[in-house]
């Protein structure tokens, strides 16, 4: 099946002056774990995810020791979360992020999912984004395109 | 020299020129540098395999294997963390226990494994205790070479040299030894004196936060530590008896990186694949087939008779002039490179004259070593060191790190003499 009939077509995206605070308002929102970043042209600049906004919130160190544990707590977190609360989406994002075209595979999409330990993508129809495709709504929407009469219990969206 | 020698001659200094201008890797530009002697029929193919020292090689493979498996139990962390604990928050404390751990722990494991370990270390305590981190960041990137320099596994240079020349880790330990640490004093006190301003006492708070430090979760796994540490130890005790026991360091270190895989049952692929530098491993044999290179076509008995006519009635001129053109072209050439060439010259100089070669192999490690820490090029674990402190925010400028490294290695070198003097007067 071409992803095209199986990605969600929402398009809540962010901008690159948006502040890493309103991004983060907006992924709780509508429960998703990342979100592509779009001009005014509806082309993807980049993406940032709930991981891009943690790594930035900690400090480069951490990631070169075996275990952060050694050291007390004292609200270094929260005031860093805080502090990067207020610089913008574009400082944070990743450019060149992985997107999919609508006339891709499932196969080839999911393929790529799981090689590139990615979560969530969006879909494009001539360079302009349509949608998004998750790991979730694919394994949903592909569950009801192939049992239609099944009755399990479909919860809300979540990416 | 004839045509043969200026092509391997042209050869060697392209491949430097190229790793100096950032252009091309130390490992790719070697490689292909070796490749094009092998291909031009400068060295034959029984040579290319004499050329390779393959003690060295093993000495290398060896003690990644060991010093990785020991990395992966959190214990050289401890020992930073520890370090500055006990300083209670001292700022001129601190540096000094950073200066003298990094000096010990680069002694017996790579220097730039050092600097991955204990810098670190640094950034998130300075971050706990409100410290700027950059005096402690300067003084363990030049401990780091300067404790790497005091025996024959702390640094490739030595090895290298110690191979070549048939030094031993006990001749090490008694020549390299003392000269590194009169050498690190006078560096310490140096950087403790450019630093005054920055390395005040933390506050109270800081104290507090600093003795809440539990350094004890940084072992991840006791069982290790413990097999580890005790492997190493038979290591350590090999070297120590090497010449009693006529085992070479690489039949050493290669058997204790068995005996701890089977002992640990870690999975050996993973450790050879993640643990075991290959790339270093690629550009030190691709440096001694170059080596080989220019001693087959008659490069090293040129730059050796021409550096004997020189110096040819004084052995200590000689030695004095091997320690500091060593010391100041790396402060510019990889040390590990210089050695691997220069080491060749200085056998043939003493051939040739009738020197004796000891002191000038040992001039020629102190200044390959020492001139490292002149800046980024001379040594990678300053460049590394360089490297996190870009990912934590700090930025270490390459003029700034050699305006300090330039006097660290006039302290260094001049020190260095001293001991060649002593050295060249005992021998």
């Amino acid at each position: 099946m071409k992803i095209g009939e199986l990605m969600d077509r929402d398009l809540t995206a962010l901008h690159e002056e948006n502040t890493v605070a309103e991004a983060i308002e907006t992924l709780l929102r509508h429960h998703m774990t990342g979100l592509p970043v779009l001009d005014e042209d509806c082309h993807v600049l980049g993406f940032v995810s709930e991981e891009d906004i943690i790594k930035s919130a900690l400090p480069g160190y951490v990631s070169e020791l075996p275990s952060s544990a050694f050291l007390p707590d004292y609200g270094q977190f929260s005031v860093r979360l805080a502090a990067v609360g207020t610089k913008l989406v574009k400082d944070i994002m990743h450019r060149g992020c992985v997107t999919f075209n609508v006339d891709e595979t499932d196969f080839v999409v999911a393929a790529e999912m799981i090689r590139r330990h990615i979560k969530v993508a969006p879909v494009l129809k001539d360079g302009m984004m349509e949608g998004y495709i998750s790991r979730a709504y694919l394994i949903k929407r592909m569950m009801r395109a192939t049992n239609p009469e099944s009755n399990v219990e479909i919860l809300d969206d979540q990416h | 020299m004839d045509i043969r020698a200026w092509a391997a001659l042209s050869i060697f200094v392209g491949v430097i020129v190229s790793i100096a201008s950032g252009k091309v890797k130390s490992t790719t530009a070697t490689l292909l540098g070796a490749s094009v002697m092998a291909l031009s029929g400068l060295l034959s193919g029984d040579q290319i395999v004499a050329a390779i020292d393959h003690n060295t090689v093993g000495l290398l493979v060896g003690m990644m294997i060991v010093v990785g498996i020991l990395s992966k139990c959190g214990v050289f962390q401890y020992i930073a963390v520890k370090a500055v604990k006990v300083t209670g928050g001292r700022g001129s404390l601190i540096l000094w226990s950073i200066s003298f751990i990094t000096l010990l722990l680069s002694a017996f494991l790579d220097n730039v494994t050092t600097i991955l370990l204990v810098t670190p270390v640094i950034l998130s305590l300075c971050d706990l205790i409100g410290l700027k981190p950059l005096p402690l960041l300067m003084v363990e990137s030049f401990a780091s070479t300067i404790g790497g320099t005091g025996t024959l596994i702390g640094d490739p240079p030595n090895m290298i040299i110690g191979s070549i020349a048939g030094l031993s880790f006990n001749d090490f330990i008694r020549v390299m030894t003392p000269v590194a640490l009169v050498v690190w004093g006078f560096v310490t006190l140096y950087l403790e004196r450019c630093y005054r301003a920055e390395l005040s006492t933390v506050n109270a708070e800081a104290t507090t936060r600093l003795n809440q430090v539990d350094e004890a979760k940084l072992i991840t796994d006791q069982r290790l530590m413990t097999k580890a540490l005790i492997v190493i130890s038979f290591v350590l005790v090999a070297f120590v008896l090497q010449k009693q026991i006529h085992i070479e360091p690489s039949i050493s270190a290669l058997t204790a990186a068995a005996v701890l895989l089977v002992i640990t049952g870690i999975d050996d692929a993973t450790v050879i694949r993640d643990e075991v530098g290959w790339t270093t491993i690629i550009y030190f044999i691709s440096l001694f087939v170059m080596g080989g290179g220019l001693r087959a076509t008659g490069v090293i008995t040129a730059i050796a008779h021409g550096i004997a006519s020189l110096f040819s009635d004084s052995p200590l001129l000689m030695a004095l002039g091997i320690l500091w053109v060593s010391g100041i072209a790396c402060i510019f050439i990889n040390s590990a490179a210089f050695a691997a060439i220069f080491v060749y010259v200085v056998a043939e100089i003493a051939s040739t004259t009738g020197m004796p070669a000891v002191p000038l192999y040992w001039a020629l490690a102190l200044g390959a070593c020492l001139g490292g820490n002149g800046s980024y090029l001379g040594a990678a674990a300053n460049a590394v060191m360089a490297d996190l402190a870009m990912k934590n925010n700090i930025g270490i400028s390459f003029g700034y790190f050699m305006k300090i490294g330039l006097r660290v290695v006039l302290i260094s070198l001049s020190i260095s003499s001293a001991a060649i003097y002593v050295i060249c007067k005992l021998s």
